[in-house]
C-alpha cells in the first residue's frame, strides 16, 4: 500500500480492473490475443514507429528503392532488433527515471553536453520538419495542382493548433489513428506487383555490392531508420504515458510493435518502388515524385495511395519532432514541459514548439532546396546519433540511476550494436566526400 | 440523451455556478471551483487515470481557463512502486514553499514533502532511500556535500504515477536540479 494513501475497503473500479487482468491470464492461447494486447498498449512506442516514418524517411525509401530495387531491404531486417533495443533503453530510461533525457543528461553530463546535443538536434530537427512540410505540400500540389506554397502555412497552422492545444491523450489518440494511413503503402507495395520470390532472395541472400550509390544508400537507409528526435520523444512518452516499471513488458510490446511495423512499411514503400521504378530505370529525389512517377507504371490508385501515406506521415512527425525539440531544451534549462500542460502552464516548452514549426515553415518557403534541407538533416542526425546512443547506454548501465532496473545484456548489445554501425556509416559518408 | 451530452450539461452548469455534485460518468463527488480565469477541481476520485480523465474534461470544457487538479485518488494501483523524488534548493526557505506547492498537487493525500538542510539527518535518510531503490549507498553523497554548502533538499517519497505529477509540480519551482531514485522493487502497491 502507498504511504500517503488511506488505508480502507477496495473500490469498485479497481477491484474491476483486477478482475479483468485474471481472466485474461487465463484464456487460453489464441492468436488473436497478441494482437488485441498490442492494441492495448499502444502508445508512444507505436507512435514512434509511425513518426520515424515521416515524408523525409518515405522520400529515402523511396529513393533507395528506385536506384537500389530490393536489395537493401535486408538492412531493414537487419535494423530492427537494433531499433527495438535503442527504443526499448530510451523507453526504460522514462520508465524508471520518470526524467526526460535532456534532463538525464544535464544532471549525469553537465550542462555543457546537455546544450551540445540539445543544439545538434534542434539545428536537426528544424532542417527535418522545413524538408517534410515541402514534401506534404509538394503531395498536395500533385493532387489539387494548387502551388505547394500556398500549402505550407495552413498545413503548420493545422499542426501547431493540435499539438499546443490539446493534450496529451487526444494527441496520442489522434496519432495513433492517422498511423492506420501507413496500410496505404502495404496496398502500394501490392500492387505494384513485385516478383515476391525476388524480394525473399534478396532479403534472404543479400546482393551487397560496393559502389556509391549502395553505400550511401546504406548509409542513407540506416540514418532514417535510427533517429535522435525519436530517442527524446520515446523517453518523454514514457513519462506521460505513466506506465509503472511493473508495466515494462507493455513498454516493450508497444516498442516492439511500433518498430515492427515501422521497418514493414519502410520495406513496403521500397518494394513498391523497387518493382516498378528500378525496374524502369527511373530514379527520384522527393517522395512526391516518387507519387507522380508511380502513376504509370503502378497505376493511378498506387499513386494516390502514396500520396495519403505522405500526408499522414507528415502529421505525425511533423508534431513530433517540435515536440522534441521542445523536450529536448525545457529539459536542458529545466523548464517545465510537457503535453499534459496547458500552454500557459509551460510557456517554454510550448514556444519551442511554435518556434521550431515557424523556423520549419521559413526553411519550406525560403526557397532553399528540398532535397538539400533533407540531406542536411539526415547528416546532422547521422553525427548525433552514435555519441547520443553512448550516453543512452551509460545512462540506461548507471546503477544510482537505474537501480534493479538496468539495462539488459541484449538491450546493451543492440544499442553498442546501433552506435558501432551508425558510427561506420558516418565514416563511410565521410570517406565518399572526401573522395 | 448520451452520455457525451449530459457529461457537457454537467461541465456548463458547473462552470457557470459553483458545483458540488456526482459526475454524471464517474460518479465521484467531484468540487468545481471557478475563480476568475481559474477552475480548481476538488474530490475524490478512484485512480490516476480518472483524475485525468476529469481534468482532460475540464479542459475541453474550459479551455480558456486555467485547470488546477487537486484531485485526491483514493484507490490504491497495486502495480505501482514507491519512488522517491529528490529536489536541491538554494535553502531551506525555497525549498519549504516548493514543498507547500508539491503538496497541493498530490493526488495520494496532502502529506507535505520533507525538507533537510541538516548533513546529518540528510545522509541517514538518504542512506535508507538508497538501500530501498537498491541503489550504492555512496552514490548521492554528492547530495550531501550540496547540503554541506548551504542547500536545502526537499525529499518525496511516491507511488511512481504520483512521481511525474510532483516532477511537474517542482519544475514550476526554484529547484535547482531534480532527481529520482529508481522505483523500490519491494514496495509494491
Amino acid at each position: 500500500m502507498h504511504p500517503n494513501a488511506p488505508s480502507g475497503t477496495r473500490l469498485p473500479w479497481l477491484s474491476r480492473t483486477k478482475v479483468t487482468v485474471k481472466k485474461a491470464e487465463s484464456l487460453p492461447e489464441d492468436p488473436g490475443r497478441t494482437l488485441r494486447r498490442v492494441v492495448r498498449v499502444a502508445g508512444p512506442g507505436i507512435i514512434t514507429g509511425g513518426a520515424d516514418n515521416d515524408p523525409a524517411g518515405i522520400t529515402t525509401y523511396s529513393s533507395v528503392g528506385a536506384s537500389s530495387g530490393f536489395s537493401q531491404l535486408w538492412l531493414l531486417v537487419l535494423s530492427i532488433p537494433l531499433l527495438i533495443a535503442v527504443q526499448g533503453v530510451a523507453a526504460r530510461l522514462g520508465a524508471v527515471t520518470k526524467l526526460g533525457l535532456a534532463e538525464l543528461i544535464r544532471n549525469e553530463f553537465g550542462m555543457t553536453v546537455a546544450l551540445a546535443a540539445g543544439s545538434l538536434l534542434v539545428v536537426a530537427n528544424i532542417a527535418t520538419i522545413g524538408a517534410d512540410l515541402v514534401g506534404m505540400a509538394a503531395v498536395l500540389q500533385l493532387l489539387t495542382g494548387v502551388k505547394l506554397i500556398l500549402f505550407i502555412v495552413p498545413l503548420v497552422v493545422v499542426m501547431g493548433y493540435v499539438t499546443i492545444f490539446q493534450n496529451f491523450k487526444t494527441i496520442q489518440r489522434l496519432f495513433l489513428w492517422l498511423i492506420a494511413v501507413f496500410l496505404t503503402y502495404v496496398a502500394a507495395g501490392i500492387l505494384a506487383h513485385p516478383h515476391w520470390g525476388s524480394v525473399l532472395l534478396q532479403i534472404v541472400v543479400p546482393p551487397i555490392r560496393l559502389n556509391l550509390t549502395y553505400v550511401s544508400g546504406a548509409v542513407a537507409l540506416l540514418g532514417t531508420t535510427i533517429t535522435p528526435y525519436l530517442f527524446f520523444w520515446q523517453t518523454a512518452g514514457e513519462r506521460e504515458e505513466r506506465r509503472g516499471v511493473e508495466q515494462m513488458g507493455d513498454t516493450y510490446l508497444d516498442v516492439t510493435a511500433g518498430m515492427l511495423m515501422s521497418n514493414l512499411v519502410a520495406g513496403f514503400i521500397m518494394i513498391s518502388t523497387g518493382a516498378t521504378l528500378f525496374a524502369h530505370h527511373q530514379s527520384v529525389n522527393t517522395a512526391a515524385q516518387a507519387a507522380h512517377a508511380l502513376r504509370p507504371v503502378a497505376g493511378p490508385a498506387a499513386s494516390v495511395l502514396f500520396s495519403i501515406g505522405i500526408l499522414g506521415s507528415g502529421f505525425v512527425a511533423i508534431p513530433i519532432l517540435a515536440v522534441s525539440t521542445g523536450y529536448a531544451l525545457s529539459g536542458t534549462f529545466g523548464w517545465r514541459m510537457g503535453l499534459g500542460r496547458q500552454a500557459f502552464a509551460a510557456p517554454g516548452f510550448y514556444s519551442v514548439i511554435a518556434l521550431s514549426l515557424l523556423a520549419g515553415v521559413q526553411l519550406a518557403i525560403s526557397g532553399f532546396s528540398p532535397i538539400k534541407a533533407l540531406l542536411y538533416s539526415q547528416i546532422l542526425n547521422g553525427i548525433v546519433a552514435p555519441p547520443l546512443l553512448v550516453v543512452i547506454i551509460l545512462l540506461a548501465t548507471r546503477s544510482r540511476l537505474m537501480g534493479a532496473y538496468v539495462a539488459t545484456v541484449w538491450e546493451r548489445a543492440g544499442v553498442i550494436a546501433a552506435a558501432a554501425i551508425m558510427g561506420l556509416a558516418d565514416l563511410a559518408l565521410l570517406y565518399n566526400a572526401v573522395r | 440523451m448520451s452520455a457525451g451530452h449530459t457529461m457537457r450539461e454537467w461541465w456548463t452548469k458547473a462552470l457557470l455556478q459553483e458545483s458540488h455534485s456526482a459526475h454524471p460518468v464517474l460518479g465521484n463527488d467531484l468540487y468545481v471551483k471557478v475563480d476568475g480565469q481559474v477552475v480548481t477541481l476538488e474530490g475524490t476520485v478512484e485512480s490516476a487515470d480518472q483524475a485525468e480523465e476529469i481534468e482532460a474534461e475540464a479542459r475541453a470544457a474550459a479551455p480558456q481557463h486555467e485547470i488546477v487538479n487537486r484531485l485526491t485518488v483514493v484507490g490504491n494501483d497495486e502495480t505501482q512502486h514507491n519512488q522517491a523524488v529528490l529536489a536541491l534548493f538554494g535553502n531551506a526557505d525555497e525549498a519549504r514553499v516548493a514543498a507547500q506547492t508539491v503538496s497541493a498537487w498530490k493526488w495520494h493525500g496532502d502529506r507535505v514533502p520533507e525538507v533537510h538542510k541538516g548533513v546529518r539527518e540528510a545522509r541517514r535518510r538518504l542512506r535508507e532511500l538508497a538501500e530501498s531503490a537498491r541503489v550504492p549507498s555512496d552514490s548521492l553523497e554528492d547530495l550531501v556535500d550540496a547540503i554541506r554548502n548551504g542547500k536545502a533538499l526537499l525529499i518525496d517519497r511516491v507511488p511512481e504515477d504520483e512521481a511525474v505529477r510532483i516532477i511537474s509540480s517542482l519544475e514550476g519551482t526554484r529547484a535547482q536540479c531534480i532527481r529520482t531514485l529508481p522505483p523500490e522493487p519491494d514496495s509494491l502497491g
